[in-house]
């Protein structure tokens, strides 16, 4: 589904160069639910930026069902986004003028659907995540965990192959963060969607197939879920530990 | 649902961004249209001289307006798309074509430019109507045009109109072409870092440079003429420059100066309102200085009618009709003026003629060489003068002056001052042409009339004119022919509805009557024609007045004072100029005002998630109130505290400066410009307020 192949990336300050990404390589399943975790500097939202095509990479590759994005042109690449990807993002990026429906309906305006099609798929997003009854209100108008239920709901509508969120527990509260881990979830189970997830949240995280740890732009390790959550909670809590300096 | 139908949802949802994006079009669209509009009807193209420094001013204050309306509609359009950033970043984000949403942004800004651009020329034209009528009836008495719609207003209305929309296409176009979707969603939060560390080293050196600015850019000219007879040109206005950097080392102190010093209690009190400013420092100064400085620019133009109002008070002509004429020319008589007088239903009042000889003396010219270098030169032959005998100036004056033989007097205004060009006593011997010698001649002092002083300079070089002994003047006129002898007309007419025509007439056979020595330019001097070289030669022969428009710009010689007509032209002249300064301090005025409201919205847009961390640290409201009022007064007081107080100075400096002294109506008209600068400030205060209300709206102070 997803590969990215020694991926290089660099950002200039004034004479300076810093590499924040060294030789990158890893590969997301279809189906697959995926975290990104690792220190603050490791990398983690320049690698999906990356992915994303929302800033260009110096070196390497990364292909998405078999296209190397690279390799796109600006409208292509549009249409990647806006077909084989979803958005998931920290502070929801929600348009304020646009009602919960409107706005999880914005992936399918842009292709111009039909509008029947497009609010039947739009409410059946909306009660599978527990959103139905706030369609008609305005992101002013919910909660930090509808807001990004709702993003989520957006991200699915063109049934994407890869959803890529951004830290997406990152504003909420537990009880917000745990209902919208379980959106991805839910969208795991009946949509068999594909998941890449940048987060800080150990907790997030554990209910992931698999996590990869980033340490100095570089992939630290990479943990797999066997099916114990909180035995992979712990495990990753061992292992951000010791990345952080414990013992 | 299509991308249209939701651009459309959105634009009604933020419908606060919208209104202020328009006002500000049609804002622009109105003063533009209705300037146009005004200059390019009848009743101003009538009352400003043809090629005259009033239309060059007028087309100057054009370009004033234009540049400054397009800069505050420049400021809304910025600001308008750093609202619709976020939009644009989101669709980008959700996969929308960079080229289908460029495409539709430009369709909606072309329409609502176009649609704010006709509303706003439409305002113009009622604004337009409404000033141009009340001009009119103003100046009725001395304007026979009307106030109307032109098509060349009309169109040229248009043309501004479309440069808005192409300004704002382009504006727009940029935006779109920013490569990276993360700029884009996150624009709103764009900050710009001021790195400066300064000291008070800095701030003293900013304020050195506004001081020596202001006084090099001033008075350097004058000092280096009186001091080192050097002549600098106008290139010292550079040193303005120096204000400026001054300004803003001035500025860049008060926005980045953060030192514990002596009260460290204050440091910690402010830590946060530092810690904001350290990082939007840049814009915030580059903010300061233009508010700054188009506040100065709006006072500047609100005091040129006080100041030249001072300057207009100390000119009063003893007569309303002066003027005269060689002898050789066949012009009006006494006879044919009543005659005139009759006809156009006036009376001649208080008629008075007398004889002055034209008579060639010794002068001094001085002038600036390439290098700037001050020269003079005597001349035994400067120019030809207007002399006349001491009984010839009691007929036409009254004043008796007792003339000692070989002294004369020069005829000038009261409170005629000597400048670095002219001396009072530059001519020293005249030419007796009958007994070819010259006959050595002393200035005695001033006598004051001023309505002989109709010559060119002001009454003085080879304008000037004097008062001899009577044997003196007897010897020199001995021999003069005719055409060297000159005959001065002075008269009244009784107050009546036919003045204006009867001064026209009197114009017109005035000028066609003229003989061929007195068909020459303001500027014209015959002897200095004749040493000149060939190559040299001025072109100052061949008089520039046309006989049937007395308004038309002029430059001839023996122009006349004709009180009606001046206080026609003076009347008109000065109505239009006030007129025109006070549309560009008002778009000045509009322009610092936009400037510092958007600056106002940028903090609140900049700083949401700040206040918001602020909040979770524990601040409450009034402290979070408190920080915001202090970034936004920074954007305020320190513009408006400096923009007036310099230009404040400045202008009393020029009232001082104009003459040595502060006469007490100059008193009176600083007093005026305090007034004004007072309303200026009470306007920013009003405007403070209003920014607070809406930044502490968008902060969620409410």
């Amino acid at each position: 589904m997803l590969k990215v192949n020694h991926l290089y990336k660099s950002y200039e300050t004034g004479k300076k160069s810093y590499e924040v990404l060294k030789d990158v390589c890893f590969e997301v399943k279809e189906g697959e639910f995926v975290a990104v975790m690792g220190p603050s500097g490791s990398g983690k939202t320049t690698l999906l930026n990356c992915i994303s095509c929302f800033i260009p990479y110096d070196k390497g590759e990364i292909t998405l069902s078999g296209v190397n994005l690279s390799s796109l042109n600006e409208k292509e690449i549009a249409k990647v986004r806006n077909e084989k990807l979803g958005f998931v993002f920290q502070d929801f990026m929600l348009l304020d003028g646009l009602t919960i429906l409107e706005n999880i309906c914005v992936p399918k305006a842009i292709r111009r659907e039909a509008y029947g099609q497009m609010e039947k798929k739009a409410k059946t997003l909306m009660n599978m995540f527990g959103i139905g009854d706030i369609a008609g209100k305005y992101p002013s108008e919910v909660s930090g965990g509808q807001k990004q239920r709702t993003a989520v709901a957006r991200a699915l509508m063109n049934d994407p192959l890869l959803i890529l969120a951004d830290e997406p527990t990152g504003n909420l509260d537990s009880r917000s963060g745990e209902a919208v881990i379980g959106a991805f979830l839910k969208a795991q189970k009946t949509l068999n969607a594909t998941t890449f997830m940048v987060t800080h949240d150990s907790f997030s995280a554990s209910y992931c197939d698999r996590v990869i740890i980033m340490r100095d732009g570089r992939v630290h390790t990479e943990l797999i879920n066997n099916g114990d959550r909180k035995a992979f909670l712990e495990e990753l809590l061992n292992v951000l530990k010791v990345l952080n300096g414990g013992e | 649902m299509t991308l249209n139908v939701l651009w459309e949802k959105l634009r009604k949802r933020n419908k606060n961004d919208y209104r202020q994006f328009r006002f500000c079009i049609v804002f622009a669209a109105a003063l533009i249209s209705s300037y146009l509009m005004l200059i390019k009807s009848p009743l101003i193209e009538g009352a400003l001289p043809e090629g005259g420094d009033s239309g060059k001013i007028v087309f100057l204050i054009l370009g004033i307006a234009v540049t400054g309306c397009t800069v505050f509609v420049w400021y809304a359009v910025r600001l308008f798309l750093r609202y619709k950033s976020r939009e644009i970043g989101i669709f980008l984000a959700l996969g929308a074509e960079r080229s289908m949403l460029g495409k539709a942004l430009c369709v909606e800004m072309i329409k609502m430019t176009a649609c704010c651009a006709m509303e706003g020329i439409l305002s113009g034209a009622a604004g337009s109507f409404i000033i141009g009528k009340l001009l009119e009836t103003v100046t009725r008495r001395y304007q026979e045009d009307a106030f109307a719609f032109t098509i060349s207003g009309a169109i040229f209305s248009l043309l501004y109109g479309i440069v808005l929309v192409l300004l704002i296409l382009a504006l727009t176009v940029k935006a779109m072409r920013r490569a990276n979707i993360m700029d884009v969603i996150y624009e709103q939060r764009k900050q710009e870092p001021l790195r400066k560390n300064v000291t008070k080293k800095y701030a003293f050196c900013g304020a050195v440079l506004v001081a020596a600015g202001i006084f090099l850019g001033y008075g350097l000219n004058q000092i280096a003429a009186n001091l080192f007879g050097i002549f600098l040109g106008g290139w010292v206005n550079v040193f303005y420059l120096l204000a400026v950097i001054g300004l803003y080392q001035l500025l860049v102190y008060s926005v980045s100066c953060r030192q514990k010093g002596r009260n460290p209690q204050k440091y910690y009190n402010n830590l946060l309102y530092y810690g904001m400013m350290k990082f939007q420092g840049a814009s915030v100064v580059r903010n300061m200085l233009v508010i700054t400085l188009l506040l100065m620019g709006g006072l500047y133009a609100l005091f040129y009618m006080p100041i030249m109002m001072s300057g207009s008070v100390s000119i009063v002509y003893e007569d309303e009709y002066s003027y005269r004429y060689l002898n050789d020319a066949g012009e009006l008589t006494r006879r044919e003026l009543e005659t005139i007088a009759e006809e156009t239903g006036t009376e001649l009042l208080n008629y008075r003629e007398g004889e002055f000889i034209r008579v060639t003396g010794s002068g001094i010219d001085r002038d600036a060489d390439d290098s700037g270098r001050f020269i003079e030169d005597y001349y035994t032959d400067y120019a030809e003068y207007d002399c006349t005998s001491a009984a010839q100036y009691e007929k036409m004056t009254g004043i008796r002056l007792d003339i000692p033989k070989g002294g004369y007097y020069l005829i000038q205004f009261p409170d005629a001052k000597e400048t670095i060009w002219f001396r009072f006593d530059d001519m020293d011997q005249l030419y007796a042409a009958r007994e070819d010698i010259y006959l050595p001649m002393k200035y005695l002092g001033n006598t004051e009339y001023s309505a002989l002083v109709i010559t060119p300079d002001n009454g003085f070089g080879h304008g000037s004119r004097f008062v001899l002994n009577d044997g003196d003047y007897e010897r020199l006129k001995d021999g003069l022919p005719e055409q060297k002898l000159e005959t001065q007309v002075l008269f009244d007419t009784v107050d009546s509805d036919g003045e204006i025509l009867f001064a026209k007439k009197i114009f017109k056979e005035f000028t066609l009557r003229m003989s061929e020595d007195m068909d020459v330019k303001e500027y014209y001097n015959l002897l200095k024609e004749e040493r000149s070289a060939e190559a040299e030669k001025s072109e100052t022969k061949g008089a520039f007045v046309d006989p049937e428009n007395p308004l038309a710009e002029r430059d001839w010689q023996y122009n006349p004072l004709l009180a009606p007509l001046r206080e026609q032209q003076n009347v008109m002249g000065s109505a239009v100029r006030y007129l025109l300064f006070v549309y560009v301090a008002v778009i000045c005025f509009a322009a610092a005002g936009i400037s510092g409201y958007t600056r106002s919205q940028s903090v609140g847009i900049a700083n949401r998630q700040f206040f918001e961390d602020m909040k979770k640290l524990g601040a409450d409201r009034a402290y979070r109130i408190q920080i915001m009022k202090k970034q936004i007064r920074k954007i305020y007081v320190l513009p408006t505290a400096l923009g007036v107080g310099l230009i404040l100075g400045y202008s009393i400096l020029i009232l001082y400066m104009n003459d040595g002294v502060i006469k007490p109506y100059e008193v009176t008209v600083a007093g005026i410009l305090v007034l004004l600068s007072t309303i200026i400030a009470g306007l920013q205060y009003i405007l403070y307020r209003k920014s607070l209300k809406t930044a502490g709206r968008m902060l969620k102070f409410e």
